[in-house]
């Protein structure tokens, strides 16, 4: 009973920041009291951002979750295992390949850009881990292969031409308002469609949390449940990542949280946790960066970071 | 009652050295069989190429006239549990669920039930009773070993094997052990095999020794000193 009350808490908690990112906050337009059309602000513009800041945070916070259980380390999560940066460095050559094939130049493909790219660096960090084993060295591996590909970026950032610099390093700094109408509906489509597969492998999860070897005997199909996970794990990532750019410290503190308030077996609820969790801290982090006592919206994760690092830096320290 | 049987026939085991060449044993019947051998000699490996965990480099091993290589994995873990040698430290899975998992080949929502009489039991044999809600990495590596016994004893398999249990048991809890194993496979005719370099307190309560030497498994009506 216990366990079901948090969750109702969380819920409760998403839907409070939902309303409040989607109804409450003022906009600049409305303090510089021009006369406008508020309900074409809030349908074109308010909920679209706190719908995505929520399904983008579930998606995290439910990535991290898997890569976390999946490498048994506590401090892995999309964005330190290098997984976020290969999702942009993916968009970036579809921004750059979109000059020569406008066709490319579409959200579509952009989100497919940015799935194969997670998924190129999962499949690297996943063969790594097969070869030398979880741990510290998976952790170095993904940081190590971010900069590799944080490099490449940065050679594209210096040979690009200004308008899509300009593109690349607002879109890298992470942003829930640029995803409107369809390729909103088309995010949450995905995202719910990958959410409920990933549903479906919880239990198997669960069981290899005990070891490969004790999974396998216990009738866990090892490798393939691997595969599939990584499938949906890139998939996350990607997805959130080619529409709203690279967000740190979600996937890796609410997971952490989640485990803190629930430490539980039953994958499914920790599931549910991680995402309610994730949607909340995504929708603070909306919330935070678009009060009006900064007169500009400030990037995600700057509030990202400012909220998850202390926390991350609690679990690291905090003993067993 | 139906016997169980595992058949052993002609098999070759690698890893990155041969271990086992051209092996064949008849595990004819229920019963505690003690497996033994030097370091390194292949006893885990033995253990997990029975469990189906291990691919064979030649020769083959049924249960009850079937391949092991030939079940799908699902059916294997419904005939065979194993607990192996490396204990699980997760703070956030308690003795409990960690028992609890042992149903996961037979009931798909295992992580809802309810603990049964057959699992009170087992943690009564076992001595994990105050424990029971600890998480796996609050307690003490005999207690956490105990843990993952249970777990595979409430599997409830036909074929239960455990990789050298005692390690880190105190004294009594060995002779205990080794006692009610004995008892477990003949009560449920069960075919229980264990590696164990304890063998001072197993040729108590078993006549039944293998011993893996020179790449070669044999059997002795007592325990080979």
């Amino acid at each position: 009973m216990q366990a079901n009350k948090i969750v109702v808490i969380a819920s409760v908690l998403c839907a409070i920041l939902l309303i409040v990112d989607a109804f409450c906050l003022p906009t600049f337009i409305d303090l510089l009291d021009y006369k406008i059309n508020h309900s074409f602000i809030f349908w074109s513009y308010r909920l679209p951002k706190a719908l995505t800041a929520c399904i983008v945070g579930a998606n995290l916070a439910l990535a991290g979750f898997i890569l976390q259980q999946m490498y048994a380390n506590h401090l892995a999560g999309p964005y330190i295992l290098g997984i976020s940066s290969g999702a942009s460095l993916a968009v970036s050559i579809t921004i750059i390949g979109a000059h020569i094939f406008p066709i490319l130049n579409h959200g579509l493909s952009l989100s497919l850009a940015g799935m194969i790219g997670s998924m190129l660096i999962l499949s690297l960090v996943l063969l790594v881990s097969k070869r030398f084993g979880s741990g510290a060295t998976i952790l170095l591996f993904g940081v190590i292969l971010g900069q590799i590909t944080g490099a490449i970026q940065s050679l594209l950032d210096f040979l690009a031409i200004s308008n899509d610099l300009k593109a690349f390093t607002v879109w890298g700094m992470g942003s829930f308002a640029k995803v409107i109408s369809w390729d909103c509906a088309f995010l949450i489509c995905v995202s719910l469609i990958a959410i409920v597969f990933a549903w479906r492998l919880m239990p198997a999860l669960s069981i290899m949390v005990l070891g490969n070897d004790t999974a396998n005997s216990l009738g866990v199909k090892v490798q393939q449940t691997q595969w599939q996970l990584l499938c949906i794990t890139g998939l996350l990532t990607g997805i959130s990542t080619a529409y709203c750019g690279p967000i740190a410290f979600i996937g890796m503190a609410m997971p952490n949280l989640a485990r803190i308030l629930l430490p539980s077996i039953h994958f499914k609820r920790q599931l549910i946790l991680n995402c309610l969790l994730g949607a909340s801290m995504a929708v603070l982090s909306d919330i935070i960066a678009s009060l009006p006592i900064f007169s500009i919206n400030l990037p995600i994760n700057v509030c990202t970071a400012i909220l998850g690092g202390p926390f991350v830096l609690y679990v690291l320290f905090k003993k067993k | 009652m139906s016997s169980v049987q595992i058949q052993i026939q002609a098999i070759n085991l690698n890893t990155d050295k041969t271990l086992l060449n051209d092996c064949s044993y008849d595990f004819d019947g229920p019963g505690l069989y003690i497996l033994s051998g030097r370091n390194g000699s292949g006893k885990s490996t033995l253990l997990k190429a029975i469990a189906g965990l291990h691919t064979l480099a030649s020769g083959q091993i049924t249960i009850n006239g079937q391949s092991i290589g030939q079940m799908s994995v699902a059916e294997r873990a419904k005939n065979i549990a194993f607990a192996g040698a490396n204990a699980i430290q997760e703070h956030f899975i308690t003795v409990q669920d960690l028992i609890q998992v042992g149903r996961s080949p037979f009931e798909k929502h295992w992580y809802d039930l309810k603990p049964d009489a057959d699992f009170h039991h087992i943690v009564e044999h076992l001595q994990i009773q105050p424990v029971l809600h600890k998480s796996l990495n609050a307690i003490s590596d005999g207690e956490r070993q105990k843990a993952n016994i249970a777990r595979a004893i409430y599997q409830k398999t036909a074929v239960l094997l455990l990789d050298e249990p005692t390690a880190f048991l105190d004294y009594p809890s060995k002779v205990h052990l080794f006692e009610w194993l004995s008892e477990l496979a003949m009560e449920q005719s069960k075919i229980i095999i264990c590696s164990t370099h304890d063998l001072d307190i197993a040729n108590r309560y078993s006549k039944l020794h293998l011993q893996i030497s020179e790449k070669k498994l044999f059997f002795f009506q007592q325990a080979p000193m």
